[in-house]
């Protein structure tokens, strides 16, 4: 059954614009921005360019069981502001958040303001103008503010998870609009992530993670390999809604020393896991114990991950001694099917 | 007069709505379960909501925390439903009339 319509009007175009904007904000469609509005046409046009079937399922979204097809889909990154050729990440990364083992329905109804974050993968990055360098988690990108975007929207339109209703997120997060960039494979003197989980380097992918914050690791402290990765772990410290995982984004100044002081990733995920280490007194007692149940607390210290796996390490962004840390586990990676 | 055709972002729901069972008169002579994540203070505010409750409703029978699984840090998705499962198997088990399963401070 193709998607519900209705027919709006006005004395001039003008009008009509802000009509249908006013329209989806009544009808708790937008995340308060305006919308561009879906007509078939258009969502003829996209999910044309998404190279599959218009009734296929890709996801059934929770908590309202939405069926997430191609066709409603298209219908979001349509308002979102995408364009077409955007279709297949959405639909990737739909799948990828859909996967029974990443824990969706907590993620669309908690206190906590954990979200999504997509990292993208691949020769798409070029394709499509996402940004993985220079400002590439911040706006300016039409690709990074509307793919992500077009999630959040999926979320909220078809999973239900309207903010105050379904949603009991107490402060809920600015990384809920958008929170999307692709990794800066050109200046990664490592293996790329999708590669590192199983995919080819000429592969598309796109990446979710359970996120929970952001944090960018200032000033380019320490003086050599060791010190720097110190300096990064101190500010890792243990929380709640980050399923599990840490996630250092490093700058690419950052990235090209470790790598010419001789360190390989598994060396800095095993680093990260021995620094990012904190005493017991500095934490309630309730929440040792928790982290003990967890695995991460030696009964001295309470440990950020419970294992050097835990920690993901990528190269994004541009030139400067600045890194990025977030709270962010539960991968899933998803093939980016170009029409 | 201009006109646009718009299309609904919502879709299909997957699943049929239920009503939801018929809600309790009074908590006079039930019994209630109490259901905890492991987080956020359960084992501080329960043995206060159950105080309460007792002196609201002294016939009341209230199954504690403790008899039904608890563990923190659940989030394993498969772990979560296999939860879900067992404590649900539990609170027929105790013949509960309703259960608490949601508090914290």
């Amino acid at each position: 059954m193709p998607p519900a319509h209705v027919v709006l009007e006005a004395d001039s175009v003008e009008q009509l614009l802000s009509r249908a904007y006013e329209h989806a904000y009544e009808n708790g469609w937008t995340d308060g921005l305006p919308i561009i509005p879906a007509t078939a046409a258009g969502v003829q046009e996209f999910v044309a360019a998404s190279g599959r079937a218009r009734e296929e399922i890709i996801g059934i979204l929770p908590p309202r069981k939405g069926e997430a097809t191609v066709e409603v889909i298209a219908v979001n990154a349509i308002m979102a502001g995408c364009r077409p050729e955007y279709m297949p990440v959405i639909l990737a990364a739909i799948e990828g958040l859909s996967d029974p083992n990443f824990s969706l329905e907590l993620m669309q109804v908690t206190t906590n303001p954990m979200c999504p974050l997509l990292v993208i993968n691949g020769p798409v990055r070029k394709r499509l103008d996402i940004n993985s360098g220079i400002g590439c988690l911040g706006p300016g990108w039409r690709a990074n503010a509307t793919i992500g975007r077009a999630v959040r929207l999926i979320l909220n339109n078809v999973g239900g998870a309207l903010p105050g209703v379904y949603s009991k997120s107490s402060f809920s997060s600015p990384l809920r609009y958008s929170y999307v960039c692709g990794e800066n494979e050109e200046d990664n003197p490592w293996t790329p992530l999708h590669v590192e989980r199983g995919f080819k380097y000429e592969e598309s992918t796109v990446t979710v993670f359970r996120a929970a914050n952001y944090h960018n690791i200032s000033g380019g402290e320490g003086q050599g390999a060791d010190e720097i990765i110190r300096h990064i772990a101190s500010q890792m410290p243990p929380m709640f809604g980050a399923g599990d995982g840490a996630m250092l984004m490093l700058g690419v100044n950052h990235a090209r020393s470790l790598y010419e002081g001789g360190l390989t990733k598994r060396d800095i995920q095993e680093r990260l896991w021995k620094f990012a280490r904190l005493p017991v007194s500095y934490f309630a007692e309730s929440f040792v114990e928790m982290e003990r149940h967890a695995g991460r607390c030696d009964g001295k210290t309470v440990w950020r991950c419970s294992s050097p796996d835990e920690f993901h390490v990528l190269v994004c962004g541009g030139p400067g001694p600045q890194d990025v840390y977030i709270g962010a586990g539960m991968p899933q990676t998803r093939t980016i099917r170009e029409a | 007069m201009e006109t646009l055709h718009v299309v609904s972002p919502e879709g299909l729901e997957a699943v049929k709505h239920m009503d939801a069972a018929p809600r309790l008169d009074s908590l006079e002579g039930k019994t209630i379960g109490e259901i905890w994540n492991g987080v956020f203070k359960g084992d501080v505010t329960f043995p206060i909501i159950r105080a309460l409750l007792k002196e609201k409703y002294p016939g009341i029978r209230i199954i504690p925390y403790t008899e039904f699984p608890h563990a923190p840090g659940t989030d394993n998705p498969a772990r979560q439903r296999e939860l879900a499962r067992e404590i649900a198997a539990r609170v027929r088990e105790k013949g509960c009339h309703a259960v608490i399963s949601g508090n914290g401070a």
